[in-house]
């Protein structure tokens, strides 16, 4: 189980547009907010590493977004990074 | 409690930790419950083992493996953020293509360079490579054998390695990929202020109104600090942000400015910002009459490839030839003062470091050509925007730094470093600010920013270079010999005074025979090196023996002939320094898998199959002369080791590692917290390797403007790192300004103490006049260096310029971040980036595959005309991360003359439909 704690900076006047289509995104959750900074912090839940990352730049790339980037994480079984495809 | 609840607490917990983490508001029951969650969890503090920006981070293990990472809320230089790559902290130590036991090419059950790769046992493999180092060592001297290291050092690790090779061995042949980084920035420190390193800190972002990036795209390179930047420009309104470079990339999107120039034309802006400072009277003429001089020195020093053609392809003979004699273009020619056409011999090639004083009415004369309307013309890097409007930006830039109400910082990075004139470049950064008298106070700073975790901790601050000592002497000053072969406890002349053979000479002498072994730590340099074709081939077909210590498969893994399964990170006690003078320490935290082993733990065993009487004997040394010795000849020092103590037959290890001093320094240590420690495990010894030796290294700065706190502080709970010089407990904000820095005195205002190249003669643009040398202690040095053009530039036949670099996904060679499958997805493989208008030149469009081919080599890569990466016309980028397509076979292997450093940002290279 991949879980990790993204903090997300929105530009303030999009911040509500920002938290709803973070909502939207597979495996995200919105957990705390704080509008006055243009901070919330979404979690997101993901079977591996790579499908982690995936979510992190979908969250990047949501317009309005000016920062979003993993803060916390937990890989609580060990689970480690596939190797390198072959050259 | 069932998996899903389980989940469902862990997500409220990883919520509560993160807002935490970053200061946002969370209650005292969320945190309570991220608290249970965590119920068997050892936290620790540690730092980032990526990029040389220095950011804290946590890291939680429970039954031996580590499962859990997160930004550290009490580390000032990241305040509880991390980038993408921070977050393959722990999960990198845990890839499936780990290496876990040594790996040699085998035949017939015995070492055959044409073999496969057989896993071994350590005892054969050490045996092996200590009869490889036997014979290179027996046949070649000191010069033959040699090391790659890294950035990516630990202090310790590189201080092992130094004291092995150059007490040790008495070879210089060791050397760091640091060199590919940031060599030119450390050269121009030297000359400039005496000293190495930064005067600056982070803390100036936030306290500065001016931000210019030269060349370096932060953005994707340093996103944490690009994070503060942008923070800074969002909550102080006037601050304003100038992206220089040269083609629009992800930096672009944050800045106010955008100004690209042409590969290697900043030499002729920086002269003409000079010119302007001076013509528009925006000297600080206080702070420059006290605290500065001014400094030039030749122009004809090549651009440090071979002298000879020998070893050239056909194709890269022309660009070789210019290695002698350069025909100088118009621009070069008038920033010279020179005429067009003129072919000037490269008389300077190999004393391209020298310099002397010149007179304020000289250097003027110098910038004089630098006009608006030529470097306008020079500069411009994109054809399709009008000159007016460059022009207009260069003066929007002008006003930025010069205004006297503005406090200004310049960032860079590779942009400068990697350049054929690097050191120049760099130097006339700190010409400006230091003429503006914008530098080392608070929020004023020219800031040179570094690519690895220790660049500035290991590789300069220890001396991993083949020229350096620790706390920055060098090899060549007798005096400098004289002190370390003192604390190291040797007999005078052990040590080797003549310079080693930097990165690109060991690649160089393995190709010619001239070095025939090759032990490469921490790094990738078959494919992190330019002209990549010779090296890989170099390796395979000679005698030599190369050996690569890592912890996945490399290509440098491939091209080797032994491979030494390497611990990570946190499986073994390290230190690291960053950009801003920050020493950090961490803890291991977890065993290395397997059979894998510490750096430290391979060299001090390597170590103990070496008597004194093999390597302190006298030892042939070609081209050594004068300076005390004789010809070609270290002497033998054995009479006076005996007379000090040291008997024949003791190792190396016993002599300078495991001395009575280190032996007395016990593991088990409180300060571990019950942790393991794998290099006294594995050594089977009860002293702590680390705390030993780095106590021992310290001896080197304290009292030398390089005071490291003692190895305890760095452990404690309050502490994320100090900045040294750490004397009476205190870290060191500004150095060289009064108040801040304690080597500076009541009164001076500022001091620039730094000692080396402080005598220096006089003498006017072109020669020095009088050979006398003149005193300047304690000032810093303003340099006129002129435009000069890049050796290779595009033609009629390869009619592109070729920029190579890093992406935000991948970090250096990817060895590690490219473990990741998605990664590999949103960066697929190297593409190119291309304006369309020349994608459409030559028939192709978006995700086209095309040849890519330069003098040295050619490949298949990817177009991409509209990525995050837009270039003008006439330009493409391409990043070096994948193995598979190495992007580093078509770079050009010249180097800056002064510093060494290879210039990865400039080359000529043609593109057609594959």
């Amino acid at each position: 189980m991949n879980l990790s704690g993204i903090v997300v900076v929105a530009a303030p006047a999009r911040y509500d547009e920002c938290l709803a289509a973070a909502a939207a995104l597979p495996g995200c959750e919105i957990h705390q907010r704080d509008p006055v900074t243009g901070r919330f912090v979404v979690v997101q839940e993901a079977e591996s590493v790579d499908a982690e990352i995936a979510g992190l730049s979908r969250l990047k790339a949501l317009p309005g977004v000016t920062l979003a980037e993993m803060v916390c994480h937990y890989f609580e079984d060990g689970s480690g990074v596939a190797a390198a495809p072959a050259a | 409690m069932t998996s899903l609840s389980r989940r469902e607490f862990l997500k409220n917990s990883v919520a509560a930790t993160t807002a935490a983490t970053v200061g946002l508001p969370v209650s005292q029951a969320a945190l309570a419950q991220a608290k249970k969650a965590e119920a068997g969890w050892t936290w620790d503090k540690a730092v980032c083992r990526f990029c040389g920006t220095g950011c804290g981070i946590q890291v939680a293990t429970a039954g031996g493996k580590i499962v859990a990472t997160k930004g550290d809320p009490d580390a000032p230089v990241n305040r509880g953020l991390n980038c993408i790559k921070g977050y393959f902290n722990g999960k990198i130590l845990y890839g499936a293509d780990r290496l876990t036991q040594p790996l040699m090419r085998m035949k017939d059950g015995r070492f055959d360079k044409k073999g496969d790769f057989t896993p071994v046992s350590w005892k054969v493999a050490m045996d092996e490579m200590e009869k490889q180092f036997r014979r290179a060592y027996q046949e070649k001297g000191p010069s033959g054998v040699s090391i790659i290291g890294s950035g990516q050092y630990t202090i310790q690790e590189g201080y092992v390695a130094a004291k092995l090779m150059k007490a040790g061995f008495r070879s210089n042949n060791i050397d760091p990929n640091a060199r590919h980084c940031m060599a030119s920035a450390v050269a121009a420190f030297m000359q400039t202020f005496g000293v190495d390193e930064p005067a600056n800190v982070y803390d100036d972002i936030e306290l500065t109104d001016t931000i210019v990036l030269w060349g370096a795209n932060m953005a994707e390179a340093h996103p944490v600090l690009w994070s503060r930047v942008t923070d800074r420009r969002l909550a102080a309104k006037s601050t304003k942000v100038v992206n220089i470079t040269t083609y629009r990339n992800m930096s672009s999107d944050m800045s106010d400015l955008e100004i690209v120039i042409k590969p290697s034309s900043d030499l002729a802006l920086q002269n003409w910002i000079a010119r302007e400072i001076i013509a528009r009277g925006a000297m600080n003429k206080a702070f420059v009459d006290k605290h500065c001089v001014f400094a030039t020195g030749p122009y004809d020093i090549g651009y440090g490839m071979r002298p000879t053609d020998k070893f050239a392809y056909d194709a890269e003979k022309d660009t070789q030839a210019k290695e002698l004699v350069v025909t100088l273009d118009k621009w070069e020619a008038i920033g010279q003062r020179r005429k067009e056409g003129e072919k000037v011999e490269q008389k300077s090639r190999t004393s391209a470091g020298r310099h002397w004083l010149i007179s304020f009415e000289e250097f003027k004369r110098g910038v004089e050509p630098y006009t608006l309307d030529f470097v306008a013309e020079l500069c411009k890097g994109d054809p399709d925007e009008p000159i007016a409007k460059f022009k207009d930006k260069l003066e929007q830039l002008l006003q930025l730094m010069i205004d006297p109400k503005r406090n200004v910082i310049s960032f860079w990075t590779m942009g400068f470093n990697q350049h054929q004139r690097g050191v120049w470049v760099n130097e006339q950064c700190y010409t400006i600010h230091l003429l503006l008298g914008k530098h080392a106070t608070p929020g004023n700073a020219a800031f040179s920013l570094t690519g690895q975790p220790s660049a500035c901790g290991t590789a300069r601050e220890v001396g991993t270079f083949a020229h350096r000592l620790p706390a920055d002497m060098v090899v060549d000053n007798p005096k400098h010999r004289e002190l370390t072969e003192k604390t190291w406890k040797l007999p005078a002349k052990t040590l080797n005074p003549k310079v080693g053979s930097d990165i690109m000479g060991i690649l160089r002498d393995i190709e010619d025979g001239g070095v025939k072994f090759l032990w490469v730590q921490v790094t990738n340099p078959f494919q992190s090196s330019p002209n990549a074709n010779h090296w890989i081939k170099a390796a395979r077909e000679t005698d030599s023996f190369i050996v690569v210590a890592d912890c996945y498969p490399t290509l440098s893994g491939k091209v080797a002939d032994l491979v030494l399964p390497a611990a990570m990170i946190f499986e073994k006690w390290g230190a690291y320094g960053n950009a801003e003078r920050r020493t950090q320490m961490w803890r291991q935290q977890v065993d290395p898998p397997g059979e894998a082993r510490t750096d430290v733990w391979m060299m001090l065993e390597f170590a103990k199959r070496f008597r004194l009487k093999e390597v302190w004997g006298e030892k042939p040394l070609p081209g050594l002369k004068g300076d005390g010795y004789a010809d070609g000849k270290l002497p033998d020092v054995l009479a006076e080791a005996k007379a000090m103590g040291y008997d024949p037959e003791a190792t190396l290890y016993d002599v300078l590692f495991a001395r009575p001093e280190n032996k007395a320094v016990k593991w088990p240590d409180a300060v571990a917290k019950g942790r393991g420690n794998s290099t006294v495990k594995a050594l089977g010894e009860s002293w702590f390797v680390e705390k030993a030796l780095f106590e021992e290294y310290a001896q080197f700065g304290r009292g030398h403007h390089h005071d490291l706190a003692p190895f305890d502080v760095y452990y404690r709970d309050d502490v994320r790192g100090l900045r040294w010089p750490v004397v009476n407990g205190k870290e060191t904000k500004y150095r060289f300004l009064e108040g801040h820095d304690p080597y500076v005195k009541a009164g001076a205002g500022f001091d620039f103490y730094g000692p080396a190249l402080k005598a220096l003669p006089t003498g006017d643009l072109d020669k020095v006049t009088d050979p006398k040398p003149t005193s300047l202690a304690g000032k810093a040095k303003i340099f006129f260096r002129p435009y000069a053009a890049p050796v290779e530039q595009p033609d009629a036949n390869y009619d592109l310029w070729l920029c190579t670099g890093r992406i935000l996904e991948h970090w250096h060679t990817g060895s590690m971040t490219r473990r990741v499958a998605e990664l590999n997805r949103t960066a697929p493989t190297a593409v190119l980036y291309m304006h369309p208008a020349d994608a459409e030149k030559r028939g192709v469009k978006r995700n086209d595959v095309v040849w890519i081919e330069s003098r040295r080599g050619k490949l298949k890569l990817v177009v991409d005309t509209k990525g995050r990466n837009a270039m003008p016309k006439g330009s493409v980028f391409a990043a070096f991360f994948d193995e598979a397509l190495l992007v580093n076979k078509l770079a050009l292997d010249a180097v800056d003359p002064i510093s060494r450093e290879s210039d990865f940002k400039k080359c000529a290279v043609k593109v057609y439909k594959a």
